[in-house]
């Protein structure tokens, strides 16, 4: 009897225990899955997307903001007729008859036949009535003032995940703020599908992207972009770059460059378009480089305005090469004042040799040539410095005029501003401050980076630089009335070891008021057409913007 | 005695009262779910309306569209700076 009694006991045992061992897998081993089921059977989960943040200019208006926008979609097993579907559609689709026709073919649940439809065009297919047709609501970036800055934006494109990312320019730089975090929620409804008060959404964090508001002048980008445009037609040039800047604190005001692309079309348009190349294509700057080496050497104490060039009087020999003035035209015993006046290379040459390569190095550290200039864009080329001992005399002769060293435009201006700062450089920005969604600010503070000169060395460079404007070839389109600080260049294109005779980049440099200036600004234009030289064509259309840029910010005339 | 009954009673009533608000309660809530969707739908369609108009203001206040506006209605932009120089009007002076 005993042994029936111990087997009752053990086959109870044994049913309790894979109760146990089934309740033990249903809470460890599949609890996501089975809890995912309960959850699809009283609610259902939803991602949020956040909308990106907008990009604003400093008037606080946005020129990358979202829009509303509709993806079409079908679902082709409850569309009856395809070809009568796919010819109504193909219109206000803006899209084939058989792109959508074969679409329509396929053997799924889900098409999506376009993205981006607005909200007009969505209003019109609803209207039809075509059985098989949704849209889901959407937000894409819209660009009020059309391709305005577009190299200096960048674009909103898909990464390989097919979520919005921003690339290039400022959607590339600051995509991570202005992206924001997506949130999950949870709704809750009743057995007719319809939300349940008691259990409503339940927000799991995320935030909306982050808004940037830029130093960007609305007006002075607008009026920046036209005159580049008029300018490149006027001297017939293949393209060009202008940027404003305000010296004092490094405030990118405007950044212009052509050609260019629309930010709405990227797909159409060549990838290398896309690269800004203010700040990521390197050139010879030619004689804008000057006043980086005369104001090095006049700091350094070797010379001074009134210095006596004592090789000015003929070409100058260094390691079988001649060193030749632009023009060939030279000025015996000239000063260093008239140096820059003339743009004389034999003149700058002898600075330079007063410097000494290991102090021009030094100094062309300081004005932060060789490295990058810390601007807050994406895509930006360190433009760096040979080693000091690859350096060869004739390297520092033609570096001292601007030859045979590549710089960006951007680490141009940023040098030259330390001139019209009282010595001191700024790290350029383009972004002022962020604003997130719970209303704080967040202020980029000017930042100084450097102090290559001193302030008296860039007062004595000033006069320099005004006395080049005043006596220089383009005087004639200086607007009347103002001290204006600047300087030309003519920088040669080298081709196979040469340089082109022909095709040059030429550019203009300067600053204005001179005393105090409000703007730094640098014009570059790509192989004009109608003359080779800075002075004919960057410098009247640099002239041109300024005079605009005076009577925006109404400053009177001194003189 | 009576006073027990009436104690009774008084715990009778709340007991019913309370089941009836509950019920009551119970039953606006289990409706209001469609309300908080009719709700839903409003509010998106604001947003939707916000947003368009929205669009349309940018659109209206771009430098693109004012100067195309501009252009039409026969401004020119202005290229001339007036300064006022010495001498001071006399009745500024006084």
């Amino acid at each position: 009897m005993r042994w029936r009694y111990r087997l009752v006991l053990f086959f109870y045992l044994f049913c309790f225990f894979a109760v146990v061992l089934r309740l033990a897998h249903w809470q460890i081993v599949e609890a996501d899955s089975l809890s995912l089921i309960g959850e699809s059977q009283y609610g259902r989960s939803i991602t949020l997307t956040p909308k990106r943040g907008e990009i604003k200019t400093s008037d606080n208006f946005p020129i990358a903001a979202n829009k509303l926008a509709y993806l079409v979609f079908a679902n082709p097993k409850q569309v009856s007729d395809i070809q009568t579907t796919a010819q109504i559609l193909s219109p206000l689709l803006e899209s084939e008859v058989a792109s959508i026709s074969s679409l329509l073919s396929l053997n799924r649940y889900w098409v999506a036949l376009n993205p981006g439809v607005s909200y007009e065009k969505k209003e019109q297919i609803e209207k039809l009535g075509i059985k098989g047709i949704g849209f889901e609501e959407q937000y894409v970036r819209y660009y009020p003032e059309a391709s305005t800055a577009a190299q200096l934006l960048g674009f909103v494109g898909k990464n390989s995940e097919g979520s919005s990312e921003g690339y290039f320019g400022l959607e590339g730089y600051y995509d991570r703020q202005l992206r924001g975090r997506e949130a999950k929620a949870v709704q809750i409804h009743d057995a007719l599908g319809r939300p349940i008060l008691a259990r409503m959404t339940g927000k799991v964090g995320g935030d909306d992207g982050r808004d940037l508001v830029l130093h960007i002048d609305r007006a002075v980008q607008f009026l920046v972009e036209e005159e580049l445009k008029n300018g490149i037609e006027r001297y017939g040039a293949q393209g060009g770059m202008i940027i404003v800047m305000d010296p004092k604190t490094g405030a990118v005001l405007s950044m212009a460059s052509a050609p260019t692309f629309d930010q709405r079309e990227y797909k159409d348009f060549d990838d290398g378009l896309f690269r800004n190349p203010i700040v990521s294509s390197t050139y010879e700057p030619g004689s804008t480089f000057k006043p980086l080496i005369m104001s090095s050497a006049i700091d350094a104490g070797l010379v001074t305005a009134q210095t006596k060039c004592t090789i000015c009087d003929g070409p100058v020999s260094l390691g079988g090469y001649e060193i030749r003035t632009w023009n060939n035209k030279y000025h015996p015993n000239s000063t260093m004042m008239e140096v820059i006046q003339n743009s004389d290379n034999t003149g700058m040459v002898f600075s330079a040799q007063k410097l000494g390569l290991k102090r021009v190095l030094s100094y062309l550290d300081k004005f932060g040539i060789g490295e990058m200039t810390g601007i807050d864009l994406q895509g930006e080329a360190p433009a760096i410095l040979r080693e000091p001992d690859s350096w060869y005399p004739i390297d520092l002769a033609t570096a001292s005029f601007g030859q045979g060293i590549s710089i960006t435009p951007m680490q141009l201006i940023s040098a030259f501003s330390a001139i019209a700062n009282e010595g001191k450089r700024m790290e350029p920005h383009v972004v002022d401050k962020i604003e997130t969604g719970d209303g704080k600010v967040i202020v980029i503070p000017p930042k100084e980076i450097a102090k290559p000169i001193s302030s008296a060395t860039a007062k004595i460079m000033t006069e320099i630089l005004i006395n080049a404007v005043d006596k220089g070839e383009s005087k004639w389109a200086k607007p009347k009335g103002y001290r204006i600080a600047g300087k030309t260049g003519t920088a040669q294109i080298p081709i196979e070891g040469k340089y082109d005779p022909n095709k040059t980049i030429p550019s203009f440099i300067g600053f204005a008021p001179a005393d105090d200036p409000r703007f730094i600004m640098l014009v570059v234009l790509d192989r004009p057409t109608t003359s080779i030289y800075g002075s004919e064509t960057a410098a009247p259309l640099f002239f041109s913007i300024a005079k605009k840029l005076l009577l925006y910010y109404g400053i009177p005339p001194t003189q | 005695m009576k006073k027990q009954i009436v104690v009774l009673m008084s715990l009778f009533l709340v007991v019913v009262v309370l089941t009836v608000t509950r019920a009551v309660i119970s039953n606006n809530l289990s409706t209001a779910g469609v309300d908080l969707s009719r709700l839903d739908q409003e509010i998106d369609t604001y947003q939707r309306k916000n947003a368009l108009l929205q669009e349309k203001i940018l659109h209206a206040s771009a430098y693109t569209t004012l100067e195309e506006t501009a252009e039409k209605r026969g401004y020119e932009a202005m290229s001339k700076q007036i300064v006022l120089t010495s001498p001071l009007p006399i009745a500024y002076k006084r």
